[in-house]
């Protein structure tokens, strides 16, 4: 399952090994205003990992105290989201690739973002990263400055959500 | 899944690479959903898009598809992908997914400033974006930087690296045309997201001699 992305996983309710992270964010609510997702995308592109390697970074992430997406397949793996410990029956098989997805407050992106530069020596596998959240007022997306403070990059080219579902996710409601 | 976010390339490239996908949700605008994914294909066909899919039912590549039958038979449940090769054309399509008012996530992968523009232009704001960090960890274990950008056109990961090499050394012997090895690759590629217009002007470059991509397997240890 997660390496097909033609079957529905029963966990999640949609294909493969996805998540609907920012995608449907206009209509969920997901992230919020204040808040960052932040994807770690363990074997992808093309190599493949082994779910001991994704316990390790999952567990590197959960000394933080992130949120782990519940609606997320290798969350709905984890016996402990406290700890990021992933079930020993599934330690030794290898998908194509498996996303750890995590909330966290906008502030928190260094923090987190230096717990995963450390661990990502540890395995022996690519992770790729990506960082989302719901724009301000004025279209402008908050994260961008705090990933430069921290020393990265953010790429010229990513995904934007139009804000064309309905009914439209209003905060104040939730 | 970010199966659109990591695109690799250089602006010129990425100037041509525009994914506009449509995401129902589950519990809230999925269920009755299927008119509103067959009108967002519709209106993105007007436009000629270099590719369309849809997890579910594959994509226009794939052998004996007939487009309005292709549309006609998506239910709800699959999100839906068309990809296309310019900036002014996506902004047509902006316009025009706006007047239909279909109700569902709409997301466009690409230059995120380019989309931000469409969006201004379209009389709109956009609601959430994402970026990429790009690839950490074991990086030594990643191929050259052409493998790497025609992989990352599939997202899922359905074109393997070794495949591609495999299509870089037929077109180097002339076994196949950058423009036939793009398309029997874009087959795999079950959401459609792959940009076959994007691969066939990299194998162009490398049989040309422009890139040197290397096709010897010990490259990557995949």
């Amino acid at each position: 399952m997660f390496s097909d992305p033609t079957v529905v996983h029963p966990g999640t309710g949609i294909y493969g090994r996805g998540t609907e992270e920012i995608k449907s964010n206009d209509v969920t609510g997901r992230l919020r205003k204040g808040e960052a997702g932040l994807v770690v995308e363990m074997g992808r592109p093309g190599i493949g990992a082994f779910f001991g390697d994704i316990e390790k970074v999952a567990m590197a992430l959960a000394r933080l105290s992130p949120e782990f997406e519940a609606k997320n397949p290798v969350t709905q793996l984890m016996e402990d989201t406290g700890t990021g410990k992933i079930k020993n029956e599934v330690l030794n098989e290898k998908v194509l690739s498996a996303i750890i997805e995590i909330k966290i407050k906008l502030e928190r992106i260094p923090d987190f973002l230096r717990a995963l530069e450390k661990v990502q020596r540890e395995v022996d596998t690519v992770i790729a990263v990506g960082v989302a959240a719901r724009c301000l007022s004025d279209g402008s997306i908050p994260h961008e400055e705090l990933i430069r403070k921290s020393g990265y990059t953010p790429s010229r080219n990513g995904k934007t959500n139009l804000g064309l579902g309905r009914p439209l996710f209003k905060e104040m409601e939730a | 899944m970010t199966n659109t976010l990591h695109r690799q390339g250089k602006e010129e490239n990425l100037k041509e690479d525009y994914v506009v996908f449509m995401t129902a949700a589950p519990g809230i605008n999925r269920e009755g959903s299927a008119s509103k994914l067959q009108e967002f294909m519709r209106i993105c066909e007007r436009y000629h898009p270099i590719n369309m899919g849809n997890v579910k039912q594959g994509n226009i590549y794939q052998d004996g598809v007939e487009i309005e039958k292709f549309i006609a038979s998506l239910g709800e449940g699959a999100g839906s992908t068309a990809v296309f090769t310019d900036l002014d054309t996506v902004q047509k399509v902006i316009e025009e997914l706006i007047q239909a008012d279909l109700g569902i996530s709409i997301n466009i992968s690409g230059l995120l400033d380019e989309v931000r523009e469409c969006c201004h232009g379209a009389g709109i704001t956009r609601h959430s974006a994402e970026h990429s960090l790009g690839f950490w960890g074991a990086r030594e274990r990643l191929p050259e930087r052409e493998i790497l950008e025609i992989n990352t056109l599939c997202g899922h990961g359905m074109i393997s690296f070794n495949f591609i090499r495999k299509m870089v050394e037929y077109v180097k012997l002339r076994r196949l045309t950058p423009k036939k090895a793009a398309r029997i690759m874009a087959k795999c590629c079950e959401c459609g997201s792959f940009n076959p217009l994007r691969a066939e002007k990299l194998l162009e470059k490398i049989r040309k001699g422009e890139l040197t991509a290397n096709t010897s397997h010990h490259v990557g240890r995949i």
